[in-house]
């Protein structure tokens, strides 16, 4: 019987271990199988400076390319072509083969081009290619063509990408605008356009998390709002959320019946979530129409998009930092790390008040236990292998909630704010806990000591089992720290960090087991245990504090205020059911009451809208962030500009722009008079907006100025404003 | 004694795990050393998953084509010779018949012809190896010229619907083998360079 179960619990034990090693090359197999051929070869084309294109490749690891089979061609004799300046590459000689140089990794290269028609904007190349995959499969893939389509400089057209803030988007404004002339000349001509001039796609980045997608389409042509597919390539970590579609029309067409869409211009707003990268690569896939022609096939471009950092924009809450979200922070942890934390974790699990007891009293009767080392080797076998099971058993049921989450849509990760929101919510509780406000699991534990006195190979199996499940209010921390990496990372790593973890708990007795004499190193249970647990509340409030500045990164200011305030009610409500667990019924239901409005905030979180939209309602109005440059190019330019210093923590400011600043009939005016509005933001010391506020003699803010048309001097507005007298001030300064 | 055996066994036992947990962690972090998996790869189990999983990742076949699997009937395909000649696939019926598709600049086609040849020759009389170029003509009469193969070549370059994409090589992935048997039926495909074992074992 002894022999027989010690048998199965190696068998487990081997088993498990086992199979964590070999899933991640099974798995690894089966991710990497075989790229489709335009991941395995990723081509960006960039004109810099007139007259040469910039092809840049990305060739997959294991992935090569030919020299002699890359070429270029501009499609419809746009331009002609110089030759290709191709880097030297890795040359072979084989006397079967001959010569052969290929590329690994990556390609730079530029390629020449005169324009045929000196007024073109843009250039499309058909880039053609051959490569193959160098390990098994070993094979090669068919010639592969590459259509890139590029915007040229020096028409007033800015490259996408390569630039970033608000002028930028006065800068792709004006180009689309000429655009839309030219091809509704050509519309009118007769024939449909080619589909690269139909159909022009844009992308730059309004805000460190937003982009603002743009598609212009010359008179009589159409956009499909659900036909488009938004992806990003070489991600990074960066995550795409919903495109905010404006309202469509409501059309009816042959080929796709009824449908939203889009004519003329749309502008799509689009949240990005960022990991490391500092750029992403856009690629849209999208479909659309001439009214009452042809229908173009599925047409996919993609654009390269620089993320500006968080100063770029005037917007409040977002800071400096932004432009490094930590959000996939348990991601780029190496594995290894991870799974020594989580060996550490569990050996430190062994020193918990609920653990220790139980594990003195196993050690104690295993050292003074007459059976011998055999068995003392069994029993330390047995109760490993019921601590790991059990780890193996919640890992598993993690990955299978996070799989069933992920089947029906629900995004359960640290991007997600009201996630994060829980996230700190529960470490909050386990650290009151800790810290004695209040005491979770006192029942159970007892329940654990208990168990303890069984006796057998089966006792400390389930003591094993026990030590987990009885001792969860105290391993709960290092098992939220477990479940939040097992909720980001591929299931394989996750239950190996389960399983390293168990290990850990298991480590000690298993020692034990085979070398009692390190029994006498084993701490005795005493008050130090508890001195330990109110140490250890400590670390977890920083956690907590970790958490609310990613909060603060997704939901700005006003997301961190609600969360902390429901992580004070959270307190309440802990001391408070702490309090009545030895009064009446009353003060009990008051608890529960207390609980369920400390939830309150937590379900708010979910409202505050995202610092980036905030800011593209900035874009809307056509705000333009404070520059003294840009202030005298404007009014070089004989452009009206109204200019509005204001600070978060202006209460005046805050005020005007209610009543009078942030209204429709404010932005009418704008619109109605061409007035640039002009905003500085003076939350944080900003010596430009110091001096402007000097110039107009002024210690603080709210400053407003009309500078008139034709660069006339500017006219200051009293602090207090109303519509009356913005609306007078700006429409004389148009005269 | 029977207590050191014991012991020696846990920590041995412990040693694997840590092993394995590690290798784990260097497989997770480097991938599969390229060493082992070439020799996992001639194993016949690892081939046989290794084309079970490419066959089960392979994208959708092109609209109207229809994919024929292992069982099904040769397509009654007439290509032309390096010379231009229409030839028949069923004139080797018969005989078991191994169709190569290849390149010219693809370099593991390339390297797996002196196998394909060295096979032909050694089952001249049981099977017949059909190489089916996916490439430019005039390119494949050139290299032809020098590098002679003893088995016949046809063109496959403009056939359409694609026959790679027909036999489930919806990658059109180069080389590609496709083993028919005597009456003309699909008996395997392969994607990537054959190797004189494994033709071998297709032949035989």
């Amino acid at each position: 019987m002894h022999l027989l179960f010690r048998r199965s619990a190696l068998l487990l034990l081997t088993a498990l271990l086992a199979l964590c090693a070999l899933a991640p090359p099974l798995a690894a197999q089966e991710v990497d199988g075989l790229l489709p051929v335009e991941q395995a070869y990723q081509v960006t084309a960039e004109v810099r400076t007139p007259g040469t294109i910039h092809l840049h490749w990305t060739i997959a690891p294991d992935y090569y390319l030919y020299r002699s089979r890359i070429s270029a061609k501009a499609s419809g004799g746009a331009a002609t072509l110089g030759s290709l300046q191709l880097p030297d590459g890795l040359k072979e000689h084989d006397e079967y083969l001959g010569d052969i140089e290929i590329y690994h990794h990556a390609i730079d290269a530029t390629l020449p081009y005169t324009l045929q028609d000196k007024n073109a904007k843009t250039l499309t190349l058909a880039v053609k290619m051959q490569g193959c995959h160098e390990v098994d499969p070993k094979i090669c893939y068919p010639p592969y063509t590459k259509t890139l389509t590029m915007t040229l400089p020096g028409n007033g057209a800015a490259t996408p990408g390569k630039a970033g803030g608000n002028d930028l988007l006065t800068a792709i404004g004006k180009n689309s605008s000429e655009m839309l002339t030219d091809g509704g000349k050509n519309a009118s001509s007769g024939d449909a356009l080619p589909a690269e001039q139909a159909f022009r796609f844009e992308a730059i980045a309004t805000a460190p998390n937003t982009l603002l997608l743009r598609w212009s389409m010359p008179k009589g042509y159409y956009l499909y709002r659900d036909k488009t597919h938004l992806a990003l390539l070489d991600a990074d970590g960066a995550k795409l959320g919903t495109p905010q579609w404006p309202n469509g029309t409501a059309y009816h067409d042959e080929y796709s019946g009824d449908s939203i869409v889009y004519f003329d211009q749309v502008e799509v707003p689009l949240p990005i979530t960022r990991g490391r990268a500092d750029h992403v690569k856009l690629q849209a896939q999208f479909q659309g129409c001439l009214e009452d022609g042809i229908c173009y096939p599925v047409m996919t471009r993609t654009v390269d998009v620089a993320l500006p950092p968080g100063t770029g924009t005037s917007s409040p809450g977002t800071t400096a930092s932004t432009a490094h979200a930590p959000a996939p922070a348990a991601m780029s942890q190496s594995l290894l790390t991870v799974l020594l934390l989580a060996l550490g974790g569990g050996l430190l699990l062994n020193l918990m008040p609920c653990v220790l007891p139980v594990l003195s009293l196993k050690a104690v009767s295993l050292i003074e236990g007459r059976e011998g080392p055999k068995v003392a080797h069994h029993r330390a076998l047995a109760y490993a292998a019921g601590v790991l099971l059990s780890f193996a058993v919640v890992g598993l049921a993690v990955i299978a909630l996070r799989q069933a989450g992920m089947a029906s849509g629900w995004g359960f990760q640290l991007q997600q704010p009201v996630f994060v929101g829980v996230l700190v919510y529960i470490l909050l509780a386990m650290g009151l806990s800790y810290s004695g406000v209040v005491h979770f699991g006192a029942g159970l534990a007892g329940t654990g000591q208990s168990l303890t006195a069984k006796s057998g190979l089966s006792g400390d199996f389930f003591t094993g089992v026990l030590a987990v499940v009885v001792a969860s209010p105290c391993t709960a921390p290092a098992m939220g720290a477990a479940l939040a990496y097992a909720f980001a990372a591929p299931w394989y790593s996750a239950l190996l960090v389960f399983l390293v973890l168990g290990l850990g708990l298991a480590l000690p007795f298993l020692l034990i087991g085979y070398f009692p004499k390190l029994g006498a190193w084993l701490p005795k249970p005493g008050a130090w245990m508890e001195t330990l647990k109110q140490v250890l509340a400590f670390p977890l409030y920083l956690t907590a504090a970790w958490l609310a500045w990613v909060l603060a990164n997704q939901r700005g200011a006003d997301g961190v205020g609600l969360l902390l305030v429901g992580a004070v009610l959270l307190a309440l409500a802990l001391w408070w059911i702490e309090r009545s667990r030895h009064r009446g019924a009353p003060s009990k239901v008051l608890a529960g009451a207390l609980l369920l409005i400390a939830l309150v905030p937590l379900a708010l979180i979910h409202r505050v809208p995202t610092p980036a939209a905030m800011a593209s309602t900035h874009a809307d109005m056509g705000m333009v962030a404070f520059t003294p440059a840009k202030l005298a190019e404007l009014r070089k330019q004989g452009t009206p500009v109204f200019v509005d210093m204001t600070a978060d923590w202006c209460i005046t400011c805050k005020a005007n722009e209610h009543a009078v600043l942030n209204t429709d009939a404010f932005r009418d005016l704008l619109k109605r008079t061409g007035t640039v509005y002009m905003k500085g933001d003076w939350t944080n010391e900003n010596p430009a907006i110091t001096a402007f506020l000097k110039r107009w003699n002024s210690p603080g803010v709210p400053v407003y100025v009309v500078f008139g048309k034709n660069g006339a001097e500017g006219v200051k507005l009293p602090s207090v404003l109303t519509a009356g007298i913005v609306r007078r001030a700006v429409e004389k300064a148009a005269q | 004694m029977a207590r050191s055996r014991s012991a020696s066994l846990g920590i041995v036992l412990l040693a694997a795990a840590v092993g394995f947990g590690l290798f784990g962690v260097y497989v997770y972090e480097y991938g599969v050393p390229p060493k082992l998996l070439d020799r996992l790869m001639t194993t016949q189990m690892g081939q046989s998953i290794a084309q079970r999983l490419l066959t089960a990742t392979a994208p959708a076949p092109p609209a109207g084509v229809t994919v024929r699997a292992p069982g099904d009937a040769l397509p009654t395909w007439t290509l032309p010779d390096a010379e231009g000649h229409p030839q028949p696939l069923a004139q080797w019926k018969g005989r078991t018949v191994l169709i190569n598709f290849w390149a010219t600049w693809c370099i593991p086609c390339r390297k797996e012809m002196p196998a394909l040849t060295a096979a032909q020759r050694a089952y001249a009389g049981k099977a017949q190896i059909v190489g089916i170029a996916m490439d430019d003509p005039q390119a494949v009469r050139a290299f032809l010229a020098d590098h002679p193969t003893g088995y016949p070549t046809l063109l496959g370059e403009g056939v359409k619907p694609d026959p790679r994409a027909v036999l489930g090589n919806t990658r059109l992935a180069l080389p590609f083998s496709v083993l028919v048997d005597s009456d003309g039926r699909i008996v395997r495909t392969h994607l990537g360079p054959l190797g004189a074992r494994q033709l071998a074992q297709w032949l035989r």
